[in-house]
């Protein structure tokens, strides 16, 4: 699914740049380059479930996840729904320690051609495996901001 | 113009020393250099250092104590790869013309910092979803041992072979043996690595060389740079293939036209063995081995001392553990002293020309952030 840009302009920062007009020393307001930040969530709900959104910029072929924080001089851009399904590529489980908690990351293949990294949710009767399933779904980062997460799909074909 | 040598090598012990600074170590392993090359300090024009952990400044803090008379001091970060991109640095100011004998020195003092992994910036998407280093090569240990049919053993045979090789070197002083069994049941860190399959991360260490465009006077023969290539990481969007070292092939591409020699002509390795799987991808990469073969090169004992072309007869990271400044100044300290014949039990015997690697980096999108990859020989 490809959706039109709903990129929000703001705020807007300039700097200078070096082009022709800067080698010699001549600093002009052609100069500028525009730096709008983009502010997009890089993930939303739909009817099929949670989906990430990833960024086609102008000139590239493959979409960009995760998108870039900002767009130069205003660059055609386009936001692409990823998921919510995915085949898992690797994963591992990290134990940092013995007072902390064990936690999974995985990479996920997606259509079209996209690989994204991310944490990965299971439990004893959704044992990972690699090739398998996955669904995209909400999980909060631990400093409480809300984040996605990769959970396997239980009796998928893979 | 003359060509740049090593005239000069030192380095510390690798180990845990809590009551030393990184710029007490730094001094020693530049004096020991220097008294290597028989060269006063007075005599060096510009210092060049790699440092990772420590604050602003360190090769001025360093060089403070050792009484320099303001001669030019660069400080250089490239993560883990940084004491070799300062080799490079520096070589090219002496192939330039630009000074006639400079000191690269690298250093980091960890213990200190408390355990752990490195800390990666927090700003990085991944590493703000839970990436450590050790994370992203258990994904990579994961699918190689599912792409190629790898059983964990052979992970685990890395670690004792460097350790084995870590034993006989008196630097490492953080080094135990260790067997397949005790590999694997130690603590799971990140699946399928475990502890003993990390690389020390707490340890210790500076290591430094003179480069020199001037007549040796030192009592060790001179040493040739045939390859100095540094590169960094694409930005790359698609399924990228992980048991693929991108970076490394490209930069040892790059190293071999340089030298003009192909991986055949080597004659030993320090490769950046962080973790046991990394050994077993830059033997790939580096063209010692055709894709999905590595396990066979190291069950061959090619790469174990004695072997055809022995990988990292110093005991690599896995054995003297991994201080990231002085991390890839140590490999070369380690080629110096094998294309010399003064390795003692763990000499590499005909020791020719010699090959040092080393990564750098965990950001997003790219392969590795750097590498740097030197040619050695007499």
């Amino acid at each position: 699914v490809v959706n039109p840009t709903a990129c929000v302009q703001s705020p807007v920062l300039s700097l200078f740049a070096l082009t022709k007009a800067s080698l010699t020393k001549q600093y002009t307001k052609e100069t500028l380059v525009k730096l709008t930040k983009r502010i997009n969530p890089h993930f939303r709900q739909t009817d099929h479930g949670m989906v990430l959104v990833a960024t086609r910029c102008a000139g590239q072929s493959e979409p960009q996840f995760p998108p870039p924080e900002f767009v130069h001089n205003d660059a055609r851009h386009v936001d692409i729904d990823i998921g919510p399904l995915g085949q898992l590529y690797t994963y591992t489980v990290v134990h940092l320690g013995k007072n902390d908690p064990a936690y999974a990351l995985a990479m996920v293949d997606f259509e079209p051609g996209i690989r994204i990294f991310g944490r990965l949710l299971y439990d004893s009767a959704q044992t990972p495996s690699i090739g398998g399933t996955v669904r995209v779904v909400p999980f909060d980062l631990p400093d409480g901001s809300h984040d996605y997460a990769f959970k396997p799909v239980q009796g998928a074909v893979q | 113009m003359t060509e740049p040598k090593i005239l000069g090598v030192g380095i510390t012990d690798f180990g845990r020393f809590p009551e030393l600074t990184e710029e007490a170590l730094a001094q020693s392993a530049i004096l020991d250099a220097l008294n290597d090359a028989n060269i006063a300090i007075a005599e060096v024009q510009a210092f060049y250092c790699g440092n990772v952990a420590g604050a602003s400044l360190p090769g001025q803090r360093a060089l403070r104590e050792l009484h320099t008379q303001g001669q030019a001091v660069y400080n250089l970060d490239n993560a883990c790869s940084s004491g070799a991109t300062a080799f490079n640095a520096a070589l090219s100011a002496l192939n330039s013309g630009q000074y006639d004998t400079a000191v690269v020195f690298g250093m980091d003092q960890l213990s200190n910092l408390g355990a752990g992994p490195l800390q990666l910036s927090q700003r990085d998407w991944n590493n703000r979803r839970g990436m450590i280093m050790p994370a992203l090569y258990a994904m990579r240990a994961m699918r190689y041992m599912h792409d190629y049919d790898v059983p964990i053993a052979t992970l685990a045979d890395v670690a004792v072979k460097n350790r084995q090789h870590g034993l006989l070197n008196p630097i490492a002083k953080f080094c135990k043996p260790t067997t397949r069994e005790e590999v694997l049941a130690s603590r799971p860190v990140a699946e399928p690595l475990t502890l003993l399959q990390c690389c020390p991360a707490v340890v210790d260490g500076a290591a430094a060389v003179v480069l020199s465009t001037k007549p040796h006077k030192g009592l060790a023969a001179p040493v040739s740079v045939r390859a100095s290539v540094v590169q960094s990481g694409v930005f790359e969007l698609g399924k990228v293939d992980m048991t693929e070292a991108e970076i490394t092939s490209r930069t040892a591409k790059q190293a071999y036209e340089q030298a003009g020699v192909g991986p055949k002509e080597l004659d030993l390795i320090e490769l950046h063995d962080a973790f046991t799987i990394s050994e077993l991808l830059y033997y790939e990469a580096l063209g010692l081995c055709a894709r999905g073969d590595a396990q066979h090169l190291l069950a061959s004992g090619a790469t174990t001392l004695g072997g055809r072309i022995p990988v990292n007869p110093s005991g690599g990271l896995l054995a003297k553990g991994h201080p990231p400044g002085a991390t890839g100044i140590a490999q070369i300290v380690e080629l110096c002293e094998q294309l010399q014949g003064r390795a003692g039990k763990r000499q590499v015997t005909g020791a020719r020309i010699g090959l040092s690697q080393v990564t750098g980096g965990g950001i997003w999108g790219v392969d590795h952030a750097a590498c740097s990859i030197h040619i050695l020989s007499l």
